[in-house]
């Protein structure tokens, strides 16, 4: 099954948020809840959470990608 | 219903060592072993690198930084370069924050809040400036807006770290190690400097807890870090 990561709702809000860095590689085996990526705005670094057990199957935003509240930045195969 | 906080404070306290202590209270925090924190301490001087740092901000080498006893060291905080040292308080609130607000940046405008509100008990008039965090105020002597409080915030597991520095009575010529937040063209100021008589760092302590139960609607109380956490010094 595909589970999709999203920039949290918590980041509404904000001017601007950029992906600041992927902290797990595609293939890489996460849980639900492990920290995978972080976002930021210009004083707010938010830990983005993977949504379930499994494989990271895709990155969908770059590092340095301006993102908004909602987009789907990258896939998990569960 | 009022939400029920603990405040802990280091008192002075290395930033590593703080830190340390942070991340445990953030951990418990998240796994819910331990009630929303407001944990404050006053750093030894150091300049920290948030992650949004911009290496030209950072005016002295390592060297040089050394020779005036400042340390340097990279953070998990939102913004830009930062100093911390003497005679400057640090509230770093570990909480659920979407309990009390809504959203991560209305969190920070709440907080820029508290401090205005705390100022003003001060007699000091701090204000917003329109895209740029933190909270100013009009130094006297100079007549230029300054700022006098710096923010930046991490939210790892929907609970924050990191937080809010209010410039009490530092050493000012230690800021000149840095562009502040990266901000070139306002400077950095701080209480004593617009006039305020000398503030026991215990006292404002207090007042910020009031001004931040007031804004959050929270009821927080003291604890000791040994009540909560094992930690090494």
């Amino acid at each position: 099954m595909k589970y999709e990561i999203a920039i949290p709702e918590f980041a509404e809000g904000a001017e601007e948020i950029n992906l600041r860095q992927w902290l797990v590689a595609v293939g890489d085996t996460v849980k639900k809840g492990d920290n995978i990526a972080e976002a930021a705005t210009d004083k707010i670094s938010i830990y983005i959470e993977s949504p379930a057990d499994g494989v990271l199957s895709a990155i969908l935003a770059q590092e340095d990608d301006r993102v908004l509240v909602g987009q789907i930045i990258g896939e998990i195969e569960g | 219903m009022k939400k029920d906080l603990i405040w802990i404070d280091l008192g002075l306290i290395s930033y590593e060592d703080a830190f340390v202590i942070q991340e445990q209270l953030h951990e418990k925090c998240v796994t819910k072993t331990c009630p929303d924190t407001l944990l404050f301490q006053e750093n030894y001087p150091v300049i920290t690198l948030g992650r949004g740092t911009h290496e030209q901000n950072l005016l002295m080498t390592p060297a040089e930084l050394l020779d005036q006893g400042i340390a340097l060291t990279a953070v998990s905080r939102g913004g830009d370069i930062s100093y911390h040292g003497n005679g400057q308080f640090i509230v770093s609130p570990i909480l659920h924050f979407d309990q009390y607000v809504k959203g991560a940046h209305q969190y920070v405008r709440c907080l820029e809040q508290v401090v205005i509100n705390l100022l003003a008990h001060y007699q000091l008039k701090g204000k917003r400036i329109k895209g740029r965090s933190g909270v100013w105020v009009v130094e006297p002597e100079t007549g230029e807006e300054k700022k006098v409080s710096a923010l930046g915030i991490a939210v790892s597991h929907g609970v924050t770290l990191h937080g809010i520095s209010i410039n009490v009575n530092p050493n000012l010529e230690h800021f000149k190690a840095i562009i502040p937040c990266g901000i070139a063209d306002k400077g950095v100021t701080s209480m004593e400097a617009c006039g305020c008589p000398p503030i026991n760092l215990p006292d404002l302590r207090d007042q910020f807890i009031l001004a931040f139960d007031e804004m959050f609607g929270s009821n927080t109380t003291k604890r000791t870090i040994d009540e909560i956490v094992s930690h090494k010094r």
